[in-house]
């Protein structure tokens, strides 16, 4: 039985856990605590070490679903938890006060991992906040030297964030066929 | 413009004072596209399941009525044979939720007469595909044609287990990518005689006249009308909106009209002129997903006149794809003008798509203003060989995508 793993990371509040929920075919495994620095500010919760879910395939292989904690006091996860991963999710939400600093942030800290895999990237709450927009985001992705799919997501929709996975495995492999 | 009958609803798992505001909500924002009837009179269900006990309403509205089910709820329901409509409830998705219970209850309605399968459910006749285009040609391009259904929507229809609601979404799922890629077999693409039937000239279609208004509103710091179509368009390119009373049924017979058959004119409008309204107003349309369906719409798998089908073509960036109208293959075209320069003709034999998937996407693209293509097959660096794939991650990837469950 093969193993894999996809990693999800962004900011506090930027929907990982959801968008893990969202496709996890288990409860997912959560190490929320309550918030006692600024992070209160914009989620009661906070993921602490990781969130985890699980993707059941045919034939019994698994897709390991993992977020990285929010706060930047835990990165020294992240180098452990992207080890063998097939590709990053990067989830960004559209109303803190800089998104863009966030994706620079993120994307310099997964750079090494970036480069030897995919990179996606997910906008929340842009209903709430339509500017920036993507076209922005997608500026500033290239003066990062990146191109990757970059969209307007719900994490709590099942089709936006398989949308978003879809888009992750293409980039990996556009020859890849479905036969669902 | 067209207009329906509303659909008749009940509603379920609301208190007396929830359903009066949602009865008043149908009839406002809403635009009267339900009307609340007595139990039993009911064309579709709308059930609220974030109750405490919403299992267990789930399945007492089920044991009394089988028929579509709007169901409201903060988290996606997948439930059968129902239509999830997320809260907070916007009244643009409630409405489209409601016209895919219209078209599937039409669509049930014409299988169970019999005249689907007499008349749609054709298997693919030995002529490899000339019946298509024969098709386009009878039309002449003035109507899209009812769409051929495929082994795969007959076999659905003949099943027994629930097949009918399955042949249904399939037949669905197959008449939107025909309204959007065409009919034109792969023949058509190789043979030299036939290139004529390609191409097509935006600025006489309605895509053409919006890409001018966008134009005319961006040079005049106002937003610009396209009108002669029977109601106004009006585009607001700064807020990236589109206010229009048009709903899909009716915007998508006019892109397959030439400007000559609908004169259209466009103009720069005074701000004071545009409609008063609301952000949750259904009129009020994002301009990039209506741009890129009008765009597919008037493709129906063919370029504009003057494309190259040979000059590699790059994204300079990804479409929002999950927001926009997504026709087979979208992704795997979308990556593979990310990572390698590719021209048309090429892209659908590298990928093993129909030409047509490929040509629309290309328009499509091209009307969010999304690609570059070089100046000629020549003029870019010869492509880089594509990165292997190892076969057990290819087919760990089809297995993801099966059950991802996106097409």
């Amino acid at each position: 039985m093969a193993q894999y793993k996809i990693i999800f990371t962004g900011p506090v509040g930027a929907g990982k856990t959801t968008a893990i929920r969202t496709l996890s075919d288990i409860p997912i495994v959560s190490t929320d605590e309550d918030a006692s620095d600024m992070t209160a500010n914009r989620k009661p919760q906070t993921t602490v070490a990781m969130d985890y879910g699980l993707m059941k395939l045919d034939g019994n292989d698994r897709v390991h679903l993992y977020g990285t904690p929010g706060q930047e006091r835990f990165d020294f996860m992240w180098e452990i938890l992207t080890e063998g991963g097939l590709g990053l999710v990067l989830m960004l939400d559209n109303t803190r006060i800089n998104p863009f600093q966030d994706m620079s942030f993120y994307i310099n800290a997964f750079r090494e991992f970036i480069d030897q895999t995919q990179l996606v990237i997910g906008v929340t709450r842009m209903d709430e906040r339509p500017e920036p927009d993507l076209s922005r985001y997608n500026a500033h992705l290239a003066s990062l030297g990146y191109k990757a799919p970059i969209f307007e997501v719900d994490a709590r929709k099942k089709r936006d964030m398989a949308l978003l996975v879809q888009a992750l495995l293409y980039s990996i492999d556009p020859g890849i066929r479905n036969d669902g | 413009m067209k207009s329906f009958a509303p659909l008749k609803v009940t509603l379920h798992g609301m208190d007396e004072r929830a359903a009066q505001m949602f009865t008043m909500f149908l009839a406002g924002p809403a635009r009267g596209c339900c009307i609340v009837v007595p139990e039993g009179q009911q064309e579709a269900v709308i059930v609220d399941l974030d109750g405490v006990n919403a299992e267990r309403l789930w399945l007492d509205v089920r044991r009394r009525f089988s028929g579509p089910a709007l169901v409201l709820s903060v988290r996606e329901k997948k439930l059968r044979h129902s239509i999830w409509v997320p809260k907070p409830i916007r009244a643009d998705e409630l409405i489209d939720a409601v016209e895919r219970v219209r078209t599937e209850l039409n669509t049930l309605a014409s299988l169970h007469r019999g005249e689907a399968l007499a008349e749609n459910l054709v298997i693919a006749g030995p002529d490899g595909g000339q019946s298509d285009t024969r098709r386009m040609e009878a039309v002449g391009r003035a109507q899209v044609p009812p769409p051929p259904a495929t082994l795969a929507v007959q076999r659905a229809a003949e099943d027994d287990g629930g097949g009918v609601a399955r042949a249904a979404e399939l037949a669905l799922q197959e008449r939107r990518v025909h309204e959007c890629c065409g009919y034109l077999a792969d023949e058509v693409y190789r043979d030299p005689r036939r290139r004529a039937e390609l191409f097509f000239e935006p600025d006489d279609t309605l895509l053409g006249a919006m890409r001018e208004g966008m134009h005319v509103a961006k040079a005049s710091g106002t937003p610009a009308v396209v009108e002669g179509l029977g109601h106004p368009l009006i585009l607001c390119p700064d807020q990236r909106r589109l206010f229009s009373d048009m709903r899909e049924q009716y915007l998508r017979p006019l892109c397959t009209r030439s400007r000559h058959q609908t004169p259209m004119r466009v103009r720069a409008i005074p701000l004071e002129e545009t409609p008063i309204t609301t952000s949750a107003d259904p009129r009020l349309q994002r301009l990039d997903a209506t741009l890129w369906s009008v765009a597919l719409w008037t493709a129906r798998g063919r370029v504009p006149s003057g494309t190259s089908l040979d000059a590699p073509v790059s994204l300079r960036a990804w479409p929002n794809l999950t927001r926009l109208q997504i026709i087979p293959g979208a992704m795997q075209i979308a990556a593979l003008w990310s990572k390698q320069p590719t021209g048309l003709m090429a892209t659908a034999e590298r990928l093993g798509l129909p030409y047509r998937y490929v040509f629309s996407f290309f328009t499509a693209c091209q009307a969010l203003d999304l690609l570059d293509q070089a100046a000629s097959a020549l003029s870019s660096a010869a492509p880089s060989p594509a990165q292997a794939v190892p076969q057990d991650r290819r087919s760990l990837f089809q297995r993801m995508l099966n059950k991802l469950g996106l097409g």
